[in-house]
């Protein structure tokens, strides 16, 4: 699996790259999450994959005993989770407006239409 | 008084003079202010009646790097500080006179005096850096003040040009600086004579002392250099006076002589200065005379003297040395008058062309007395300090080892040039008819007396050089370890080749000045020649600078997202591909963690979701994708240890596919716009990146660099923080910063779909403007 993951994940990240360089601004909208999944991923998988329980603390003791996977890029994820969230709505509010706005739905008209 | 009073009383009262300007107008505002300079000439006047050794005062500023805020006044020092004080006092006075009745007479209080504070701060200052900063302080204050009609596009270009031309001088100043602490390791300059030895024989010394001439020549105007002075003649002549002429162009040369200890036993030295200096003096004198503002004049005549400074200096020795020092405080005194003599006859008449003025004697008879004396002393008739310093000149070219009669000729040629300035400027304008200009309105005293003051004050210590010898030359040459007994200030020096030459020069300055006539054709020819290169140089290479910024700005900022994208991603990978490739030996398979089937599928699912979404071209295709896509992701949380993660995202990506589904419709439809053959380029770089990030991941999982915090979290987790569950104890307890930063990102994003959606222009009433509103209702409750 350390030798799959990481190519799957290469694909997901050049899917995003891709549709992120496209002119049409919905194609962009998807590279954007194709994107922070890509980036997600990468944290959590980078820390190292683990067939461990998760790091949830037993109720009869103090700390945690065995394998367990890393708690700590886990939390950092799960920032990065909501906060690509916030992203993503703020973008679509964004595109909308834009859309309704310019009526244009080509990236490169936009330069000329800033006002 | 602490030493630091030096630099701190005009800091103080710089913010109090628009209030002064207010309260008692600007006339009696400058004198007042200028009583702290003269109390500052007073105490170190005082302080050298004391002749102690050299007081000192230092604070700590960047420990770690060894800078000290350290002041150190010796009595070299206490020369520079003397005159740069006092001609700052008459300069203040002057001004307020001036600029009378301008709007703008409190910011030329608050930049001079904050000025003078730098300049005083670059003499009195002993470590390098910190006298850097005064350094760089006294350009940005030459630029606010030549700049001060800012209304005028002239001024607005000489500032520029005075700026730039000492600001790159400065910066290399500041390489130099650093070399030599790293030469030496002494951040002092007073410590530096210690290492001559070492800094000779260091192969950074070429360098550093490149640098440290280059921040030296720019600021004290040496050719090839030396066009930024005349250009800052835009300045109001107070101003002028006091940077162009008395101070600011010196303090190249005071750090010249500074650091002449250390380094003027060098032959690079000697090879260098003194052929710049030369060559500066002969170039100001003949442009001198050439010109017909008066101003224009005294500035290429401040040049020449500048450039006899620095020659001076590079001849290294102690005789030199002295009469440098000398020539410097006579300098500025007569040049200080001439220059208010300057403005006061431009400030009544109306005009600086010396063609229009003369006959003014009648209507200015102190002034011309003031400008007699200065001219006198310029021209180096006895019994002035012009005639000793001349004198002085004399025998320092005589005395120096090789080519000393070219020099010594040139010196003839030089002094001879400046007799006839001084004619032209203190003499032709006072004697004769009355001219064309006319006196509008007589100037008042604040207008009268400075100049008047600083003649007369020249004039007797002319006849009482010895007062000048004793306590302010002689421990200037000695504090900086140059014997001052063979250079003695005397008026009369006997029958030698010297006083002929004197005589000589006089004679011949004479005859310069009734010939000028004769050869200003072409005069005009050499101007145009000489004025042309340097300057013409400037011009070019900062438009040259200008054009380069615009294409390169033109070329990367192109304002279309995915040429952003593109160069990020083909920048991000190189690096990435590069570093990696570096340890790829160092690569493993890893197979610690079995292929399981559900795990294998997953992972499969979520390559083909993203596949698809690439290729859709249906909108409600690329939302099931993307749900794909997140769902596989949140699955592979759940297989490996993370139901947190897992049930977040299963969440999120609910919430994101349900928001996607309402907009979708709203959305423009999804099409293909660029080109193939854009797309097949595209897809390489996409899939270059995709290469980097597969390697990165890769590699991330191999390595391990520093022990993991882990540990340590997950043992305080329930005895500390009291959580059993250790991300959600990270999230909200250990990393709770974090945790904030987080909600207020989702507060402004929050805010911006609302200001986006629900924006109300009042400010534009449309006819569209309702239907677009309505229109964004529509969208409203999807988010």
């Amino acid at each position: 699996m350390e030798n799959l993951l990481p190519i799957a994940i290469g694909i997901l990240f050049a899917c995003g790259c891709y549709l992120c360089m496209r002119r049409n601004i919905v194609r962009v909208l998807l590279g954007i999450m194709l994107f922070s999944q890509a980036a997600n991923l990468l944290i959590f998988a980078g820390a190292g994959l683990s067939t461990g329980a998760p790091p949830i603390i037993a109720g009869d003791s103090t700390t945690l005993t065995g394998a367990y996977a890393d708690p700590l890029p886990q939390a950092l994820v799960l920032t990065a989770i909501v906060i690509g969230f916030a992203v993503l709505a703020f973008a679509i509010a964004l595109v909308l407006r834009s859309w309704h706005k310019t009526g244009s739905d080509d990236l490169d008209t936009f330069h000329k239409s800033d006002s | 008084m602490e030493l630091y009073w030096i630099i701190a009383a005009p800091l103080l009262a710089a913010p109090l003079s628009p209030w002064l300007v207010r309260a008692v107008g600007s006339k009696a505002a400058g004198a007042l202010l200028s009583l702290v300079p003269f109390a500052l000439v007073g105490w170190l006047l005082a302080q050298a009646a004391g002749a102690g050794p050299a007081l000192e005062w230092s604070r700590s500023w960047m420990p770690a790097m060894g800078l000290e805020m350290a002041l150190r006044v010796g009595g070299f020092e206490r020369l520079f500080l003397c005159l740069v004080a006092f001609i700052g006092g008459l300069v203040l006075i002057y001004g307020g006179a001036y600029l009378d009745g301008d709007s703008k007479v409190p910011r030329f209080f608050v930049v001079v005096q904050i000025f003078m504070a730098a300049m005083l701060g670059v003499i009195a200052a002993d470590d390098m850096i910190f006298t850097f900063v005064f350094w760089e302080l006294t350009s940005l204050t030459s630029f606010l003040l030549v700049g001060y009609k800012f209304y005028d596009p002239v001024a607005r270009k000489a500032a520029l040009q005075a700026l730039l031309v000492t600001g790159a001088g400065g910066l290399a100043l500041l390489g130099g600086f650093i070399l030599l602490a790293q030469i030496t390791g002494e951040t002092r300059i007073s410590a530096l004579a210690a290492h001559s030895g070492t800094l000779a024989e260091s192969p950074l010394f070429v360098p550093a002392l490149l640098l440290v001439l280059a921040g030296v020549f720019t600021k004290s105007a040496q050719v090839p250099f030396h066009f930024w002075l005349p250009g800052a003649m835009a300045a109001p002549t107070p101003v002028s006076a006091y940077l162009h002429s008395a101070t600011m162009v010196k303090a190249g040369v005071i750090l010249l002589a500074k650091l002449s200890p250390a380094m003027s036993h060098t032959e690079l030295w000697g090879w260098i200065v003194a052929p710049v200096g030369a060559l500066t003096m002969l170039t100001g004198a003949v442009m001198a005379v050439l010109q017909t503002d008066l101003k224009r004049l005294l500035a290429y005549s401040t040049v020449s003297v500048l450039g006899t400074l620095v020659m001076l200096l590079g001849f290294g020795d102690a005789f030199s040395f002295k009469t440098a020092m000398f020539l410097a405080l006579v300098h500025g005194f007569y040049k200080g008058t001439l220059f208010m003599v300057a403005g006061t006859v431009d400030h009544a008449t109306g005009t600086r062309d010396i063609h229009s003025l003369s006959g003014l004697r009648q209507s200015m008879p102190w002034l011309a007395f003031a400008a007699a004396a200065a001219a006198l002393s310029m021209s180096g008739v006895p019994p002035t300090l012009g005639f000793i310093s001349k004198e002085l000149l004399y025998e320092a070219k005589l005395s120096i080892p090789f080519a000393r009669h070219a020099v010594t000729a040139l010196g003839v040629l030089a002094n001879s040039l400046a007799v006839a300035i001084a004619l032209i400027v203190g003499v032709r304008p006072f004697l004769g008819s009355p001219g064309k200009a006319v006196v509008r309105h007589a100037p008042g005293w604040g207008l009268v007396l400075p100049p008047v003051l600083l003649a007369a004050l020249g004039l007797l210590l002319g006849l009482m050089p010895w007062l000048l010898d004793k306590h302010l030359i002689s421990p200037a040459a000695s504090s900086l370890g140059y014997d001052p007994a063979l250079a003695k200030l005397t008026l009369w020096h006997g029958f030698t080749p010297v006083l002929a030459l004197s005589v000589a020069t006089l004679v011949a300055g004479f005859l310069w000045f009734k010939m000028r006539a004769k050869f200003s054709g072409a005069a005009r020819g050499i101007e145009k020649i000489h004025c042309l290169t340097p300057t013409a140089l400037y011009f070019s290479g900062l438009e040259g600078i200008l054009k380069l910024a615009a294409f390169l700005t033109g070329w990367i900022q192109q304002g279309q997202l995915r040429i952003y994208v593109r160069v990020t991603l083909i920048a991000a990978s190189g690096l990435i591909l590069y570093a990696t490739a570096k340890v790829y030996e160092e690569f493993t398979m890893l197979s610690k963690v079995p292929l399981g089937v559900f795990e294998t599928m997953i992972v499969v699912v979520m390559t083909m979701s993203s596949l698809a979404a690439v290729r859709s071209k249906s909108r409600l295709a690329a939302i099931l994708s993307l749900g794909g896509v997140g769902y596989s992701v949140a699955f592979i949380f759940a297989a490996y240890g993370a139901p947190d993660l897992a049930i977040t995202q299963l969440l999120v990506e609910t919430l994101t596919v349900v928001l996607f589904s309402f907009v979708i419709l709203k959305l423009p439809q999804i099409r293909e716009i660029s080109r193939s053959r854009t797309r097949r380029w595209d897809a390489l770089v996409a899939t270059i990146a995709g290469l980097a990030m597969t390697l990165v991941v890769w590699k991330a999982m191999h390595v391990q660099l520093h022990a993991p915090i882990s540990p340590g979290l997950v043992e305080r987790s329930a005895t500390e923080a009291y959580g059993r569950n250790v991300v959600n104890v990270i999230l909200v307890d250990f990393r709770a910063l974090d945790t904030l930063g987080e909600i207020l990102v989702l507060s402004l994003a929050c805010l911006g779909v609302t200001a986006l959606l629900f924006r109300k222009r009042k400010f534009r009433n449309t006819d569209d403007d309702q239907s677009e509103r309505a229109k964004a209702r529509e969208g409203l409750p999807l988010i």
